[in-house]
């Protein structure tokens, strides 16, 4: 009981406020095409060294939970995901929108989410607990499986070819080993120059990769000043709260769903709500509707992406690895502070964490509030125009990588993912294994060798042993073999195959 | 024809790093002890998913070309070269100079009328420097003027 209240003192109204702020921009950039939660935390993170750790931690989920919101109002609204988590929510709030029902499309969305979220924290506050009591005992060993297995689910985020994914995930593995070596602290790749000596900077290449080569992205289609986007009316999303009742048991699934894909490192709210969605479809008495302006869809998709919050949180905190990409960065807010996150945060930090559980809960609740009475007022920036937008996203980019270290070297390597993101868009490559790769790579090699070197000279003997007193390690290998062989008996046709997703993404992004 | 690239890219990658992997080896150690060893089985791997996404695409050859349009290039050309003038000048001139000129230009390149960069420039820069160097007390690029 202790671990839930010690975090009630560090919620201060500085705290609290912070807070909001991050939830309602996280709830903008959520709801504006082209910029993302892993852009929007990306820039923030350098910039809350400056904030108490509280602050700066709780501002940035703000950012997270909000932006996994927040793409379903564009969605809705314009038929354009605002994030990638939000692409299963275009196929039934569009159409909604289209019948006059764009308020009820989004009440139910803010809804859905909100609750998916709270779920994924209650999760986060009874289960990571007790996971981080196990991570203790965890030896190199652990460790480099879970960090293998992480690396694995790039078989399954790569819609469209997992040969291609897996060649961009190795891709990021080779990067993430410049610098100095973990075990002997040999330079490697570093071309003489001092700054590459501590690698490539995590958050510089993040910006580039999905920031700035965003908008290169979308400026292949010259802007037309008298173009004005079709729009929809808002009006009364409180009609959500009549659904509440038949919706329940979607939610819940959605929900436990999504927490358990968040939790897997790696797996983030763009599979967590194709996942629900597909669950949903199998389930439900109206398979006709859905894609046409079912609010089951919209229900399962939103309570799933948001729910995913909540469970890679869990896997953050009580196993120091990120749960999903944006977590990954958040890993940066921490070390900001000089903490680590991982099991040893329980025993050193105890109130930050606590502080964690019940600022996410009242994030949840600001989703709730904040969707409910301004997505109106949210939905009028989507009017903004494009090369405004633009402007300001590049100087963001510039301004944020520069905050990283003080240095301008960063913003090189930010220009040069950017140009490499938009070449490896151009040639349909997927972009998302790189941040899985650049982050689980070196805590892959360091454990393994590590471990390696400890057992020199008997490491199958070794491996045997400690498989038959402490199976866990065990586990996650077998797990982490299924997991990439199994794509290759995926059914090739359908919905829900790589086919069907690559088709869904693209038709939306048009 | 993509992926056709995209394998022959990654092979010469794949060789790149193998045989640079050299210049830091240390000889002996295997895997737990030689730095070089991690970095050159990545290399091999990756060499071999190359291939194999050669393969695939030859059948393919013909199709999947790449839309090259020179006017797009040189758009995004364009962009970049802004970008690098921004990232240059922020050294010199300091951020709100440099960010003034960028947000200028910028409007304009990415076709918008002057009258709107004319409106803009000052509210814009002068938001994103309340926000970042006010409120998030960050330390921004300085120049020979401020």
């Amino acid at each position: 009981m202790q671990l839930y209240l010690e975090g009630l003192s560090l919620l201060t109204p500085m705290v609290l406020l912070f807070m909001l702020l991050g939830t309602l921009v996280g709830i903008t950039i959520g709801a504006l095409p082209g910029l993302t939660a892993m852009m929007a935390v990306s820039i923030l993170v350098p910039m809350t060294y400056g904030l108490n750790p509280t602050c700066g931690i709780l501002m940035l989920l703000g950012v997270y939970c909000g932006a996994n919101y927040g793409g379903s109002i564009s969605a809705t609204l314009i038929n354009i995901p605002g994030t990638p988590s939000a692409v299963m929510t275009t196929l039934d709030a569009y159409p909604l929108a289209k019948q006059g029902k764009a308020g009820l499309a989004i009440g139910m969305a803010t809804m859905s989410s909100a609750l998916g979220g709270l779920f994924g924290v209650i999760t986060l506050t009874f289960l990571s607990p007790v996971i981080a009591e196990v991570a203790l005992k965890f030896t190199s060993l652990e460790m480099f499986a879970v960090a293998i297995f992480g690396i694995s689910i790039i078989a399954y985020i790569s819609p469209g070819s997992t040969l291609k994914g897996l060649i961009s995930g190795v891709f990021g593995l080779m990067v993430g080993t410049m610098g100095f070596d973990p075990i002997n602290g040999v330079a490697r790749f570093t071309f003489g120059s001092m700054y590459l000596f501590s690698g490539i900077q995590f958050t510089a290449a993040m910006i580039g990769l999905f920031g700035l080569s965003e908008v290169l992205i979308s400026c292949e289609k010259k802007f037309d000043p008298n173009v004005k986007p079709d729009f929809y009316e808002v009006k009364n999303p409180f009609e959500c709260f009549r659904y509440l009742k038949e919706l329940a048991g979607n939610i819940i699934r959605s929900s436990i769903s999504g927490t358990i894909v968040g939790a897997i490192p790696g797996a983030g709210g763009t599979i967590a709500s194709i996942v629900a969605y597909a669950q949903q479809m199998k389930m439900t008495k109206n398979p006709e509707l859905m894609g046409k302006g079912s609010l089951e869809g919209i229900a399962a998709a939103e309570a799933a992406n948001n729910a995913c919050c909540g469970g890679a949180m869990t896997t953050l905190l009580s196993l120091g690895i990120p749960g999903d990409a944006v977590t990954a960065i958040l890993i940066g807010a921490f070390v900001v502070h000089g903490l680590r996150p991982g099991p040893m945060l329980f025993q050193t930090n105890f109130d930050l964490v606590s502080a964690i559980f019940i600022g996410m809960a009242i994030i949840n609740v600001l989703i709730l509030v904040i969707g409910l009475c301004c997505a109106k007022y949210v939905a009028r920036l989507l009017l903004i125009p494009k090369p405004i937008m633009n402007t300001v996203i590049l100087i963001l980019c510039v301004v944020g990588t520069f905050g990283i270290q003080g240095g301008m070297f960063d913003v090189y390597v930010m220009v040069f993912f950017a140009i490499l993101g938009y070449l490896m868009s151009k040639f349909s490559f997927p972009r998302a294994p790189i941040v899985l790769a650049l982050i689980l790579g070196p805590l892959m090699e360091e454990n393994l060798r590590r471990w390696l070197s400890i057992h020199e000279g008997d490491a199958f003997a070794s491996l045997f042993r400690t498989f038959s007193t402490n199976p866990i390690s065990a586990v996650i290998f077998i797990v982490t073999i299924l997991s990439l062989v199994m794509p290759l008996f995926r059914k090739k046709k359908g919905k829900f195959t790589e086919e069907g997703i690559k088709e869904i993404t693209e038709e939306v992004n048009g | 024809m993509k992926d056709f690239i995209v394998g022959l890219v990654s092979l010469a990658l794949s060789a790149f790093v193998y045989f640079y992997s050299k210049t830091f080896s240390i000889g002996t150690g295997g895997l737990s002890n030689d730095p070089a060893y991690y970095p050159r089985a990545l290399a091999i791997i990756m060499a071999l998913m190359s291939v194999a996404l050669i393969v695939k695409s030859i059948p393919k050859l013909k199709e999947d070309k790449i839309s090259f349009e020179a006017k797009t290039a040189i758009n995004i050309g364009k962009i970049i070269a802004l970008l690098i003038a921004y990232i240059l000048l922020l050294t010199t001139l300091g951020f709100i100079v440099s960010t003034l000129l960028f947000v200028f230009a910028g409007i304009m390149l990415f076709g918008g009328k002057i009258s709107t960069s004319a409106k803009l420039f000052i509210p814009i820069t002068g938001i994103i420097y309340v926000i970042f160097a006010v409120l998030f007390k960050m330390i921004l690029p300085a120049g020979i003027l401020f």
